[in-house]
């Protein structure tokens, strides 16, 4: 089991109010799934997304990431976790506007304290793999929507993470481009990577293995194909 | 490997909002340019005092007549006379060259030039003394001084005051308040020294000014010239002991005359500017300060900014460190960027003012480093809270940060 949560809750003080994004997640995700995570609009999935990514902390229940307890690391831990362990891609890229393509790529890796012609053979590769290696020295205007969420999707994966977590990766792009960066999951997903992906789209979640519906902060359904 | 990626984020940043930058480090470049050109000023400005004393040659004792309280009554000045330098003269200790003298103004006629001039009454020896060079003609004698004899001395510049050339004044009689007075020699150029020109005066022997020009005995001042090498404290006592026992002097009772050393007067001018230095430098220095006020009021916004390129950067695996050494670094460079133009710019204002003065162009390399290193540290202090402001930013939160 590579995720395993049990009873997990997040609650929000907005003013004097308590907002319960999640109401009590019990959740277990194996090495090499492609999951998608579908459910309206303020159902609870990029709040499930961040704890389980590490980027935030439960209110109560556990979680444990490769049969570690996330709860018991402190911040340094966790930021160590996310450069190792997971790949985020973001519905607006949030890429570095003044960085190339390339320094985008390298960024996780100088976290990760390397900075070497392995870094640099590294970051290529990525880049490659995702198709770009003819654009590694652009910056994000001087790319497409699909260029620059490859170049996320690139940036991801230098630090060969545990889990990528993709929310909404197609939510900006047209459905060809977004179709080609599925295809792209699809990929790696056959080459035994974990995908997280958070999508509104049946069409995009079809194509993975399993769909995990959210309503209310809660799991109300959990289908494999 | 950090701080490179941290040097190159910063200059991004320091260079997408240029104008911003540049206001922003516009007070410590105001400030570092005051540091470095009043620190330069006051420095050039010493050396050239420095050459000004090494321009008098040896070392100079002046004796003025002082105030003597018998009592609790004060009697007014008490003059030094003829008979006082005579009696310094004979005293041989220390080796010295004793140079008393009387000036005043006169009336100065030549054929239709009439002018009102500084005579000064002394010996052959003020001469060298004060190092002054002959170019026409000599420099009148002991004997024409013992003689009482009507012979001059001009200044550089006297004769063209008096509309004539050195070659037609010299050997030639002018009247010194009303008398004939034949020019035997004719001095160089010695330039200004602020308090006195020696180039606008007359030099008559000593005697002849006190007898027939001054009708007194009374000196205005004594020169005590002494080698480099003398112990000015002794030379002191020894001029005391003379002049005491000139002047009747009991035990217990004050001197009627004062000795001052002018390379005292040098001391007390240097300090003097040490602490105007010290003060500039102090008011300039907190204009550096409000600059790092300034500074952190900018990267306080630039974190607002920058919010979601944080929360990107944390989940990309940034820690608490590296976030802060981001943000420190960016406060640090802006401020030695601004630190360095400032260096730039107060040498450049300090080389314009030292040539304006004709100064000696001094620039201690200490200065310049040490207000970069100041103004790197003004960053580093009020780059602080920012950093820690970004580096405590929630990364879940900052992600969705509009
Ligand atoms: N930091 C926060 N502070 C306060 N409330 C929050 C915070 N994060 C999320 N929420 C609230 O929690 C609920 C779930 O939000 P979340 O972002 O997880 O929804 P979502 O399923 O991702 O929605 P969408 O499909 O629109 O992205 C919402 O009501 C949201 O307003
Ligand atoms: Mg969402």
């Amino acid at each position: 089991m590579i995720i395993e949560t049990t009873d997990l809750k997040r609650n929000f003080k907005v003013g004097s109010e308590i907002i319960q994004a999640l109401k009590g997640v019990n959740l277990s995700i194996d090495k090499g799934e492609f999951v998608s995570i579908m459910g309206p609009s303020g159902s609870g999935k990029t709040t499930l997304m961040n704890i389980i990514g590490c980027l935030d902390t439960p209110s109560s229940g556990s979680y444990y990431l490769n049969n570690q307890s996330i709860s018991e690391l402190n911040d340094n831990e966790l930021a160590m976790i996310r450069n190792k362990e997971i790949g985020f891609v973001f519905q607006s890229f949030h890429l570095l506007a003044k960085n190339s393509a390339l320094d985008n790529v390298l960024l996780p890796l100088k976290y990760a304290g390397k900075n070497s012609n392995e870094s640099l053979i590294r970051a290529r590769e990525v880049l490659d793999q995702v198709g770009l290696s003819d654009r590694i020295n652009h910056g994000p205007s001087e790319l497409s929507g699909g260029q620059q969420q490859r170049v996320a999707i690139a940036r991801a994966l230098v630090n060969r993470p545990s889990i990528l977590f993709a929310d909404e990766p197609t939510g900006n792009l047209d459905s060809q481009t977004g179709n080609y960066v599925m295809d792209l999951f699809k990929e790696l997903n056959q080459q035994g990577q974990t995908i997280i992906l958070i999508t509104h789209e049946d069409d995009i979640a079809n194509k993975s293995d399993r769909i995990i519906n959210i309503k209310d902060g809660l799991i109300e359904s959990d289908s494999r194909k | 490997m950090l701080v490179r990626e941290s040097l190159k984020s910063a200059t991004i940043s320091i260079r997408t909002n240029i104008v911003r930058s540049f206001l922003t480090a516009l007070a410590i470049i105001i400030g570092t340019a005051a540091v470095i050109a009043v620190i330069g000023i006051g420095s050039s400005a010493n050396k050239a005092l420095e050459a000004q004393i090494d321009d008098f040659g040896p070392r100079t004792l002046v004796v003025s007549p002082g105030q003597n309280r018998r009592g609790a009554v004060t009697k007014g000045l008490i003059p030094l006379d003829i008979k006082d330098s005579e009696a310094l003269q004979k005293n041989n200790d220390h080796n010295w060259m004793v140079s008393p003298y009387i000036a005043r103004n006169r009336q100065v006629k030549f054929n239709n030039a009439n002018i009102n001039e500084t005579i000064r009454a002394n010996l052959p020896i003020h001469f060298k003394v004060r190092g002054y060079e002959i170019e026409y003609g000599r420099i009148f004698t002991e004997e024409e001084n013992l003689g009482r004899k009507k012979v001059v001395v001009l200044g550089s510049d006297v004769p063209k005051e008096l509309k004539t050339l050195p070659s037609i004044i010299l050997n030639k009689e002018v009247l010194i308040a009303g008398n004939s007075y034949k020019v035997v020699g004719i001095l160089e150029e010695e330039g200004s020294t602020g308090w006195q020109n020696p180039d606008d005066e007359l030099y008559v022997p000593l005697l002849t000014g006190s007898q027939r020009l001054f009708g007194t005995k009374n000196l205005d001042s004594l020169n005590v010239a002494i080698e480099k090498t003398a112990n000015v404290d002794e030379v002191m006592m020894t001029i005391e002991r003379i002049l005491r026992s000139q002047h009747d002097i009991g035990p217990g009772e004050d001197n009627d005359f004062r000795i001052n050393d002018y390379s005292q007067y040098s001391d007390l001018r240097r300090q003097a500017t040490g602490i105007f230095t010290a003060l500039i430098a102090g008011i300039a220095g907190i204009s550096l300060v409000v600059g790092g006020i300034g500074v952190m009021n900018i990267m306080l916004v630039s974190v607002t900014e920058r919010t979601r390129e944080i929360g990107l950067r944390k989940a990309l695996g940034a820690t608490y460190k590296a976030i802060m050494l981001q943000f420190i670094i960016e406060a640090v460079l802006l401020c030695v960027i601004g630190g360095i133009i400032g260096v730039i710019m107060g040498t450049s204002i300090l080389y314009l003012f030292a040539s304006f003065n004709e100064w000696p162009f001094a620039m201690p390399i200490s200065a310049m480093i040490g207000s970069i290193t100041f103004s790197a540290m003004v960053g580093l202090f009020f780059g602080i809270w920012p950093a820690r402001k970004a580096a405590n930013l929630d990364p879940a939160t900052s992600l969705r940060y509009e």
